[in-house]
């Protein structure tokens, strides 16, 4: 396999919360690479702290201890104004909430990070009806959040997180709050995206879309608990891999 | 970015548009409140000097009534003098008893002038309405404004005055502003007539005619030292009638002041409970869109970029307000001193407003303050950490006060079971916001002192009857003014008082002018001169003042010779207590005497001094001033007749009224001016309760919206939330009342006090009534009621099912 390029790093991480005198350790001693133009998937019993772990690699959450890396800066200790512009420029994120803000347009929702970024209105809207095209909400753009279905608002979340072209696209569970065919659909565009060379980080429950990804980290108690290496979707038929994933996750919440 | 910030700031001001739309009114009102305020502060000197300049107006006005000078000689010598202006020697006649349109105006003392054939130099008259030439024509005359407006005279009218047994009808040809006796409460008039009319029908009256004479130094402070050497040229000092330029300029102001510094007042407060409404307003907007403001944080805006559009909100919104607010306080402060200053009021100074430069500051003032409680209260939002806010909608600090507020709701006791449920419903709502509660607490309790005050102040002024003497005047039943003192039948006129069963009793005051002198300074320097020195008006009552129901703020009324009460003004100046000597100087001689006691007086604004006629006789044997009889009946309901009869034989050289009538007239003049700004006031705090009451109410229903909508689930109305919650508010509005009616009624008329001590009255003398005042309340809380219902029309409107996802 080609040597690739380290695009996240973590190392010796922690993330501990407290809710009044208890503490609670939500992500203990990770060490973690993400590759340029990978496909990861992260899966672990819900609790275990891939939420967690997932905020802190996109510089949403600070970090109790150790270290983020974006290439060779450290994200951990970025300040306000480099966060803010790393948040902007070189992460996507799409969460199982979706998170539309409620008041703005589908089209104002999707073109909302581009004006943050700092972009030229033209560039911005020429990629959001690109996207748009892409997601297939093209009708929706005038539209609120909620006229509109929730497949099609994690599809403008999907098309929101990556107008700015992010380097790393990261995903918590995006398929959580669709249906099937739905679910389906996001899946397919991230995996679609991912074969165009877009690095995907991607939080899950479900095996079928765990295999679309390329490694597998599995998390238990904040720890990485494995991680099941498997290559690029093709290079095995798809049941051997639902069956390689099965197996390994399967063994893993049994020890 | 821009485009980013100005997306949301848009956003968040459709969003919440009532609420928006309150704020902005809020700001409107308190802008509207210190604007106009800062423009009627800065015009209250200002219309009267520049009047004063512009008619080159008198400091001193000396009338001759009592032959004791000759009016040629004194003008002469001031003629002679050095840095003085002198006016014509003006011959004039005084009459009363003017009809208008078949109606009778109490009350009023015309100076028939003769007018002078030149332009004058001093006291120029502006005209307002009609044709002036160089005098009026032959028949018509020329009325001032202060004469005009209260009197409702417009130009055309014809008016009639009584003289020798037929009807002097003369028509009014123009309306003149005159600036010395132009006052607000003035009943002194200088009607102009054409010299023939005057030679024909009015020199030859009985008494002839008296001369008036106008001054003004180049500097008034020099007055004194004219007068020093009048007298030392003259033989004597000026023993005639002398007007200062206080008494000018007083009553011009008075209103202006009044209205002017309550409405500072009032107005920051406003504004400062406007800023606190604003500041909770983006707290709670900060803590519902905690997710949001999440959301961007994680598209990557800073913290300084998520203030930006509260800014752009609040900004937006206030300059919305501020510049209506502006443009309105023009028009208002122009109407309230149009009607305190109507009398100064001409076609062309009637739209020249100064102070707008004043109020322009004041109301950029109020918009960065606006701003500056924005970024300081939006500074939470710098906090918000993405994950966190995402995941919970509010961050662990957040979570924990919503925890603690509703334990703290149920440390208190207030639980079901111990309470009814609708007060145990009302008192949570209370709880849920507790700064909240504080402000709308303070704010019902503004509101009804603000009412408190506005009911006291007026039934203060409508209640003059029975506190005359507290502002300085005599109590007796009626009064008479001799008019022409050279024609009135003195003897007679006290043979009918005699021989009247009614009457119990009456007495003579007459005025002089005299010179004040702090007895010790005197002493002690051997120039006296140099002393501090003041003239003062002195009354000289041949009577009981006990009898004739003059008041005293502390000590007693002069009975001996060698006593004398003095005004506050005067014991504040020399500083003098009862029991202390002053000396006087009366006609040029110098009595010491002794301090029995100090009142407060509107007129002359406390620099007087009361004596008894005994004491005036002693140093000035020949003093026979008798300018009015304060007369008492035994039965007061008996009034009205016996001042009836009297006119009807003394009519045409003096006034008599009662009582009653006099200070009607004062107060109808007085609450005419008062009412509009005090009910305006009072509208606008109302208004503002409301609206506080609404957005508090709103941020309380929405913080504990899960909890209604759980109501409403198990089969609560709504109207019975509503009401509850409604029941609450009634409940705090009504605690805020009472120490509001406190507040207005005791604390409030000292702020009028500080404004009045300069005007001679130092207490205010205060008459409550409660019924008025019970009806302030119940406005307030009404208000208070009312902004809660309307709050919570969302839970009527609402399904449970959104309530308690919210
Ligand atoms: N702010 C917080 N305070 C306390 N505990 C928290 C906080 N955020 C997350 N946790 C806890 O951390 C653990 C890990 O959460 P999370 O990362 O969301 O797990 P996952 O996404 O794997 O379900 C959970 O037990 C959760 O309750
Ligand atoms: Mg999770």
């Amino acid at each position: 396999m080609l040597e690739r390029q380290v695009i996240i790093a973590a190392r010796n991480l922690c993330k501990t919360y407290s809710a009044g005198n208890e503490q609670y350790h939500a992500v203990r001693n990770v060490d973690l690479d993400i590759h340029e133009g990978e496909f990861t998937v992260i899966m672990g019993n819900s609790g275990s702290g891939k939420s967690s772990l997932l905020y802190l690699l996109s510089g949403l959450d600070n970090v109790t201890a150790g270290e983020v890396y974006f290439r060779d800066r450290r994200i951990d200790q970025f300040g306000e104004r480099e966060l803010s512009d790393f948040r902007a420029k070189n992460i996507g994120y799409i969460y199982q909430s979706i998170n539309l803000v409620p008041d703005l347009t589908i089209w104002d929702n999707v073109t909302l990070p581009g004006y943050i970024a700092g972009q030229k209105k033209e560039a911005i809207a020429t990629r959001a009806r690109e996207l748009a095209h892409t997601m297939g909400i093209e009708g929706q753009l005038g539209r609120l959040p909620s006229q509109t279905s929730g497949g099609q608002q994690q599809r403008a979340a999907i098309a929101r997180a990556l107008i700015n072209s992010p380097d790393v696209l990261f995903a918590d569970e995006p398929t959580g709050s669709l249906n099937y065919d739905q679910g389906v659909a996001v899946l397919d565009l991230l995996s679609g995206m991912n074969k165009d060379g877009q690095t995907v980080v991607m939080v899950t429950h479900d095996i079928k879309a765990a295999c679309r990804a390329d490694r597998l980290i599995y998390i238990r108690d904040g720890k990485i608990g494995g991680i099941l290496e498997f290559g690029k979707q093709g290079d095995m038929n798809t049941n051997d891999r639902e069956a390689l994933i099965f197996s390994f996750v399967s063994q893993k919440v049994r020890v | 970015m821009i485009t980013a910030i100005w997306k949301l700031g848009k956003s968040y001001l459709v969003k919440n548009k009532v609420q928006n739309a309150f704020v902005a009114l809020l700001v409107l009102l308190s802008a509207l409140l210190v604007c106009t305020a800062t423009i009627i502060v800065s015009n209250t000197g200002d219309r009267f000097d520049e009047m004063h300049m512009r008619t080159n107006g008198s400091h001193q006005i000396l009338t001759f009534e009592k032959k004791l000078h000759d009016p040629e000689a004194v003008q002469h010598w001031w003629q002679s003098q050095q840095g003085v202006q002198t006016s014509d020697l003006m011959r004039y006649h005084t009459l009363s008893g003017i009809v208008h349109q078949g109606k009778d105006i109490p009350n009023l003392y015309m100076f028939m002038m003769e007018t002078p054939k030149n332009t004058p130099s001093v006291d120029q008259l502006i005209v307002t309405e009609g044709k002036t030439g160089v005098e009026p024509a032959p028949g018509t005359i020329w009325i001032p404004t202060s004469m005009a407006y209260p009197a409702g005279i417009s130009l055309g009218d014809e008016i009639s005055i009584p003289v020798d047994g037929t009807k002097l009808e003369l028509q009014v040809s123009a309306i003149v502003v005159d600036v010395p006796y132009g006052a607000p409460f003035s009943n002194t008039a200088r009607v102009w007539m054409n010299h023939e009319d005057y030679e024909t029908r009015i020199d030859g009256l009985d008494g002839g005619s008296n001369f008036l004479l106008g001054l003004r130094f180049d500097n008034y402070g020099d007055n004194l030292a004219y007068w020093h050497s009048f007298s030392s040229a003259m033989g004597t000092p000026f023993l005639e009638s002398k007007m200062e330029f206080e008494e000018i300029s007083s009553f011009y102001l008075i209103i202006n002041q009044i209205v002017g510094f309550i409405m500072i007042f009032l107005g920051a407060v406003m504004l400062i409970i406007a800023l606190l409404t604003i500041g909770f307003t983006i707290s709670d907007g900060i803590l519902a869109n905690y997710r949001t403001i999440g959301v961007y944080k994680s598209l990557g805006m800073t913290s300084r970029a998520t203030i930006l559009p509260y800014l752009l909100q609040y900004g937006l919104l206030s300059a919305a307000a501020i510049l209506p607010a502006f443009a309105l306080s023009t028009v208002l402060a122009k109407m309230i001193i149009d009607l305190s200053a109507s009398s100064l009021r001409t076609p062309s100074s009637g739209s020249a407003i100064q102070g707008l430069g004043a109020a322009v500051i004041v109301a950029i003032m109020v918009f960065v303050l606006v701003l500056l409680f924005v970024v300081v209260y939006a500074r939470r939002a710098r906090a918000v950490m993405p994950a966190q806010a995402i995941r919970y909608g509010m961050s662990e600090g957040d979570s924990k006060l919503l925890l603690s507020r509703s334990n703290a709701a149920d440390s208190t006791g207030i639980r079901f079971g111990h309470l009814p449920v609708s007060a145990a419903i009302g008192l949570r709502n209370l709880l849920i916001n507790r700064k909240g509660t504080v402000i709308m607490l303070i704010l019902t309790m503004l509101a009804s002192s603000v009412l408190t005050l506005g009911s006291v102040v007026l039934s203060s002024i409508g209640g003059i009857q029975g506190t005359a003497a507290q502002w300085g005047y005599d109590s007796a039943n009626a009064a008479a003014m001799v008019v022409n003192k050279s024609a009135f039948p003195y003897d007679e006129f006290e043979q009918t008082l005699a021989s009247d069963s009614r009457i119990s009793g009456y007495g003579w005051q007459g005025n002089m002018t005299a010179i004040v002198q702090s007895g010790s300074v005197a002493s002690d320097q051997q120039n006296s001169a140099s002393a501090p020195a003041s003239s003062l008006s002195l009354s000289i009552l041949e009577g009981s003042y006990e009898e004739l129901g003059f008041a005293n703020l502390e000590g007693d009324h002069p009975v001996l010779r060698n006593e004398i009460s003095i005004g506050v003004q005067v014991a504040r100046n020399l500083n003098k207590q009862p029991g202390d000597t002053i000396d006087v100087y009366i006609a040029g001689q110098r009595v010491t005497m002794i301090v029995t006691g100090i009142y407060q007086a509107i007129a002359n604004m406390s620099n007087s001094a009361r004596i008894t006629m005994e004491g005036a006789l002693a140093v000035y044997p020949d003093f026979n001033n008798r300018d009015v009889a304060f007369i008492n009946v035994f039965n007061p309901k008996e009034a009205n007749a016996v001042v009836s009869d009297l006119n009807g034989r003394f009519k045409e050289t003096a006034s008599i009224v009662t009582q009653g009538t006099l200070l009607d007239s004062v107060y109808n003049q007085a609450s005419a001016i008062l009412v509009y700004p005090m009910s305006l006031m009072g509208l606008l705090f109302l208004l503002a309760t409301f609206l506080i009451i609404y957005s508090t109410c709103r941020i309380n229903i929405r913080l504990a919206s899960k909890t209604y909508g759980i109501y409403k689930s198990i089969g609560m109305t709504s109207g019975r939330i509503r009401g509850a919650i409604a029941l609450g508010i009634v409940a705090l509005a009504f605690s805020g009342t009472i120490p509001g009616i406190v507040l207005g009624i005791f604390v409030l008329p000292v702020l009028l006090e500080m404004v009045l001590s300069g005007y001679g009255i130092v207490s205010l003398p205060v008459i409550l009534n409660g019924g008025s005042i019970a009806l302030a309340a119940i406005i307030s809380v009404a208000a208070a009621f009312l902004g809660s219902w309307a709050s919570s029309k969302v839970i009527r409107d609402t399904s449970p099912r959104i309530l308690t996802i919210e």
